[in-house]
């Protein structure tokens, strides 16, 4: 009889024991709005800009890195050219300044020229101006974006590293893997300290309607290697959201 | 024998059974990895686990540095002469020729002066040549570049490419200075017993120098072992008790140089 109860008791307590991860919650991260599962025991802390699951000395950091493709672009000079027409140029040039000018998003130096003169027609007309005064360079603008290529997704990766605090006179990168994830094109990455191959740091970038929203883990090991491919199987963006 | 010294034999007969009757002696390297500290990469099999990882850049020498946790200070060091590494200009011209469409004015005038080879404190006359030859064909691309002919500019980044490509430093050409006068600096007493031996290693020749000392009542086994590789100068170093030697002699045998 003891045997029996000391036998239920270990069941109760190896039930009670048995770390659950919490149902997926809802988080807007910049402009991406995902619901993901928050590893057990750690902490969500929603920073706006960036989500961090905490858990001790150990984060995952999301972390939205704007846009990185035509439909990315497309919102952000629509939004800007909607907040012109309305009379509020100093926050459109605010918005213009957050297309992503950099060469690795686009398939050549030319190819950013093209977006970079519209660009920067619209950026020098003098302040107050009204709308009918850069509305053709938005036209160019909105018509070199149609003619852009979507940047490959290991180039959209390379353009993410910097931005997540990659050092190539440090880290250099271990391995990369295209993947998919909510249907959605990804890669994970990981990377490393160039002299030792200590320190590993895990990268996942996912691309959501022309934008990249990024995942992060320092000292990528054991149970943080664990919470961090958790958190990025288990991502998924809202309904609305775009492809 | 006695039955309680029997018993103990008999202990440690099924330990070594067991658990292999392994002793530091015979502790194995881990599995081999590439580093690559500068353009040419060297994989070697590190020590094992408990040999804590620290990233080595002094005395010139990058690379990466293996301390034996709870140990005496014993410690294994992989490390490459970065300051010749950097005489080797390929790379730096190859990734200018490689990034020529993409990148503006400014970044290829900047990038096509840092890839120059520098003519002080050179080795032998044979880098000098080629440094001169290397310099005068990047500034014939800086001059083509700006006078709107990139043609005739990835044209001489060619030419400097093919200079840069017949740089050439031997063991012998650097062993004295760059490996040599800083062990004498460091051990003027001791440098002149310092037992030499040649050896192979990543099938190149290298040399091989081994010292003791005493320090604390223990005595101390020291080894520095340099070897050159298309140019590339890297050194096996080190320092700790006799019975870690063979680790070291292991770590430093799988030293290969990867295409």
């Amino acid at each position: 009889m003891n045997k029996l109860l000391a036998a239920l008791l270990c069941t109760v307590l190896a039930i009670a024991c048995t770390e659950s991860s919490s149902p997926a919650r809802a988080f807007q991260i910049g402009k991406h709005r995902i619901e993901v599962m928050v590893p057990a025991g750690w902490q969500a802390l929603d920073q706006g800009r960036q989500l961090v699951f905490r858990n001790g000395e150990t984060t995952l950091i999301f972390t939205d890195l704007g846009a990185v493709r035509p439909d990315g672009f497309r919102d952000v000079a629509a939004a800007a050219r909607e907040l012109w027409r309305s009379g509020r140029d100093d926050e459109a040039r605010t918005r213009l300044w957050e297309l992503p000018l950099r060469t690795d998003l686009f398939e050549s130096h030319d190819a950013l020229e093209r977006i970079r003169e519209p660009w920067s027609g619209v950026l020098s007309v003098p302040r107050g101006a009204p709308y009918a005064d850069v509305a053709t360079d938005f036209d160019r603008l909105f018509a070199a974006i149609d003619a852009m290529q979507p940047a490959p997704i290991d180039r959209i990766m390379d353009d993410a590293l910097p931005r997540l605090d990659h050092d190539p006179s440090r880290r250099e990168v271990k391995s990369r893997q295209a993947t998919r994830a909510d249907n959605r094109e990804a890669m994970l990455a990981e990377t490393w300290m160039t002299l030792t191959h200590s320190d590993p740091r895990c990268l996942f970038v996912i691309v959501n309607a022309g934008r990249a929203l990024a995942l992060r883990c320092d000292r990528c090991e054991g149970a943080a290697s664990a919470a961090f491919h958790d958190a990025a199987v288990s991502l998924h963006f809202a309904a609305e959201s775009r492809k | 024998m006695s039955r309680h010294l029997r018993g103990s034999a008999w202990i440690a007969l099924v330990a070594c059974v067991l658990f292999g009757c392994r002793t530091e002696e015979q502790e194995q390297p881990a599995p081999r990895e590439v580093f690559r500290w500068t353009s040419q990469a060297v994989s070697f099999s590190p020590p094992p686990a408990g040999w804590r990882r620290e990233g080595e850049l002094s005395g010139g020498v990058r690379g990466v540095r293996f301390v034996k946790e709870h140990s005496v200070g014993e410690a294994i060091t992989v490390g490459e002469f970065h300051h010749i590494a950097e005489r080797d200009r390929t790379a730096a011209i190859q990734e200018l020729i490689d990034n020529f469409e993409k990148i503006d004015r400014y970044d290829f005038l900047r990038d096509s002066q840092l890839a120059q080879s520098r003519t002080d404190d050179l080795f032998t006359g044979h880098e000098r040549r080629v440094a001169e030859e290397v310099n005068a064909a990047l500034s014939r691309s800086r001059t083509s570049y700006l006078n709107d002919d990139p043609k005739m500019a990835r044209g001489e980044l060619e030419n400097a490419l093919a200079a840069a490509r017949r740089f050439r430093l031997t063991l012998d050409d650097v062993l004295e200075k760059a490996a040599l006068e800083p062990l004498r600096r460091q051990e003027p007493q001791r440098f002149a017993s310092f037992e030499r031996r040649n050896l192979q290693v990543g099938g190149e020749p290298a040399v091989s120098f081994a010292w003791s000392f005493e320090l604390s009542g223990r005595r101390y086994e020291r080894r520095e072992v340099f070897v050159v590789h298309r140019s590339h100068l890297y050194v096996a170093r080190f320092i700790g008790l006799e019975k870690t030697v063979p680790l070291f002699e292991r770590v430093m045998t799988s030293i290969e140089f990867p295409q």
